[in-house]
């Protein structure tokens, strides 16, 4: 797979300081007049602009997408992927279709246009040159592979980031299959499993970076801290990490890097750098062609005051993949951002229900 | 990584657990067990009304509140998993002491079930009752539309609400003294609880306590097998001794969450499962990430946390 091909460095970097100088509401109109044009639209929404109440290409500001309500996703779990991409890409289309998780039943799937994974590529690399890694670096990637984007990392440290990548998988599926079952001796069992091979990896030194989820991050940080000692850096991402935890790692790696993201399928942010004993790690999406709002979790429409928990509310308005208003299982700080055009999101974690009924207390 | 298990306090008027017992034999086992001590049917236990009577109705009520909090204990012991550190508010600090061995359960429940016999007030008793005071976050304890009348007694402490803004504190005493209060303060500052018509930890509960201390003194204790936080001041209980001290002291003693989550701190807790709805979700702050577990799907999410934050799910406490 070619993630960006003969797009030079400065390119890259160019292209992203000309998305970070996107006018919102200015990309918002040409993502939605995209989508529902009458002939080169995608199928799945101009089949929804037939049943709103009101057309949709009328949609001028970023705001207005909330008239669209929020995004079923059952839509992504029975429908062809296909369906959600414009018309103007041409067919037959040629290219991965990328599931979420699935951990919680039936998986979401996406096509990729190669545009997306370029401009996913794009970000990553940003990530990776602002987070301190070097290229021409190796790396091994523990994470989930097979139908997870996140395994495509295997591929953007390759070709983007030149670097030499051992790979390991995991399915993050079986692990919550044995939770579910209660199980956990078989997860313990997974586990050991998962850190034999990386160990077996990094054992040797010959790897620089590695790339995996927290949790097993944390797994080997426990079990072999001489391996995470030897590691100039490490990329994290996929399953919730605290400020505690992160400070746990930083200290764990020395010197080393400890870059995290925070993203699914859908859509992905980038960490800002975290300062240490802070409480606080927050995200910036990929602007534009991901915006993450953090909403009341008793009104999707409303953003919570800036510093306050809410849950997330995710749009995807790249050219072609549209997915307005996904409301996440995650919840957050609303995180004001001070060099970035849209707001962050800051200590992501499950969606907890909020009780307004503090009587209960006693 | 250590986990920890916070157990509330109070009693509450809704059955809770209703789908965790069809869901789990462990805890039908267990209310088994329970009805047999106490001499309640597994329905009363359950979800019944409670009795109208106010001492039979807290002692059916502590009943239930124990029994869930245990059978959430219990269906993640069946699993594999069970913590480091424990802290219970009232009657939760009591049935941490039940988990950790420092009471057997059935001492426990018998005990909870011989306070239904504890006298009613006399008809022409004043009524008691609690009330909830919010307070800015920084302001000290005392800072409370309550705070010198003379019916009036700080109880609780619960802590931080989540979004920092506030302290919420929890006033015991005579419910027209709370009621009055309330009404001459801003709206929102003091608020009464409906159906809470006893002055719990408070010196208005020195009958109940004078009547259980017989019954406590007859019971045995142990050391707790694991870190046993007090709600009544900041320290692990570290002797038999310390826990009969909690279980006497409770009834009329003020209560503090934060003494017991700070203790759980100190104990290096990096992850608390609440056990049971007595804590409402989402209200309060933590120094650590919690999981509110009395629904079976509450089950999955917090061993899915556990795993995530790197709690060793197959290696006994000792070893962790």
């Amino acid at each position: 797979m070619t993630v960006a091909p003969g797009l030079p460095a400065v390119a890259r970097d160019a292209q992203i300081e000309e998305w970070l100088a996107t006018d919102l509401d200015h990309w918002c109109r040409r993502v939605v007049q995209r989508h529902f044009h009458p002939e080169t639209g995608s199928p799945y929404w101009l089949r929804r602009a037939a049943e709103l109440p009101f057309d949709p290409r009328d949609i001028t500001r970023y705001e207005e997408l909330t008239e669209l309500g929020p995004f079923t996703l059952d839509t992504l779990r029975t429908g062809d992927p296909g369906d959600l991409v414009p018309r103007a890409v041409p067919r037959p289309l040629a290219g991965r279709v990328w599931e979420s998780g699935g951990t919680t039943g039936t998986p979401c799937r996406v096509f990729y246009t190669p545009d997306m994974v370029r401009h996913r590529g794009l970000w990553r690399r940003w990530s990776f040159v602002t987070e301190g890694f070097q290229e021409g670096r190796s790396w091994l990637q523990a994470t989930p592979t097979g139908p997870h984007l996140i395994g495509n990392g295997v591929w953007e440290a390759a070709e983007l980031f030149a670097g030499q990548v051992y790979a390991i998988d995991m399915d993050p599926r079986w692990v919550k299959r044995l939770i579910r079952a209660g199980r956990l001796a078989e997860v313990g069992d997974y586990t050991t499993h998962l850190l034999e091979q990386i160990a077996d990896v990094l054992g040797p030194g010959r790897v620089s970076y590695l790339n995996t989820t927290p949790a097993l991050f944390q797994a080997l940080r426990q079990r072999h801290p001489e391996l995470v000692a030897g590691l100039e850096g490490v990329r994290l991402s996929g399953t919730q990490i605290t400020p505690a935890m992160y400070h746990t790692f930083r200290e764990s790696l020395g010197g080393g890097i400890c870059g995290i993201s925070y993203g699914n399928t859908f859509g992905n942010a980038a960490s800002l750098p975290v300062a240490p004993d802070a409480g606080l790690i927050g995200y910036v999406p990929n602007y534009p062609q991901v915006t993450m709002a953090v909403v009341r979790k008793d009104d999707w429409t409303t953003p919570v005051d800036y510093g306050t928990v809410g849950q997330v509310r995710l749009t995807v308005l790249h050219e072609d993949l549209f997915l307005p208003n996904i409301l996440e299982r995650d919840q957050a700080v609303r995180l004001r951002t001070e060099h970035w055009p849209c707001d962050g999101v800051a200590n992501v974690r499950p969606l907890q229900e909020t009780s307004s009924a503090p009587e209960g207390l006693y | 990584m250590t986990l920890g298990y916070l157990l509330g306090g109070g009693v509450g008027t809704e059955p809770h657990g209703v789908e965790l017992y069809k869901a789990y034999p462990v805890m039908r086992d267990l209310y088994d067990q329970v009805s047999g001590w106490t001499g309640l049917t597994v329905g009363q236990i359950l979800e019944e009304e409670l009795p109208t009577a106010l001492e039979e109705r807290q002692s059916t009520g502590t009943v239930r509140e124990a029994a869930l909090a245990m059978a959430v204990h219990d269906i993640f012991a069946e699993q594999g998993l069970r913590p480091d550190a424990i802290g219970g508010l009232s009657l939760g600090a009591m049935t941490a002491a039940a988990l950790v061995g420092a009471v057997s359960r059935e001492e426990l429940f018998r005990m909870l079930v011989h306070s239904r016999h504890v006298p009613e007030p006399a008809p022409d008793a004043p009524r008691q009752g609690i009330a909830l005071a919010f307070v800015p976050a920084g302001a000290p304890e005392t800072d409370h539309p309550g705070h010198g009348h003379p019916d009036i007694h700080p109880s609780g402490d619960f802590g931080v609400t989540s979004d920092g803004s506030q302290r919420i504190l929890m006033l015991s005493g005579l419910a027209a003294a709370l009621e009055q209060v309330a009404a001459a303060a801003p709206p929102g500052t003091v608020v009464p609880l409906p159906d809470r018509l006893i002055a719990v930890h408070s010196p208005l509960r020195q009958p109940y306590r004078d009547f259980m201390a017989p019954h406590i003194d007859a019971m045995t204790f142990a050391t707790p097998r694991l870190p046993l936080l007090s709600c009544l001041e900041q320290r692990a209980l570290a002797s038999a001794d310390d826990v009969r001290d909690l279980f006497h002291r409770n009834a009329t003693d003020p209560i503090s969450l934060v003494d017991v989550y700070t203790g759980m701190k100190g104990q290096g807790v990096d992850l608390a499962f609440v056990m049971g709805p007595s804590i409402p979700e989402g209200i309060l702050d933590f120094p650590f990430p919690v999981v509110h577990v009395d629904k079976p799907e509450h089950i999955e999410q917090a061993v899915t946390t556990a795993y995530e934050l790197g709690i060793d799910l197959t290696t006994p406490p000792a070893t962790r």
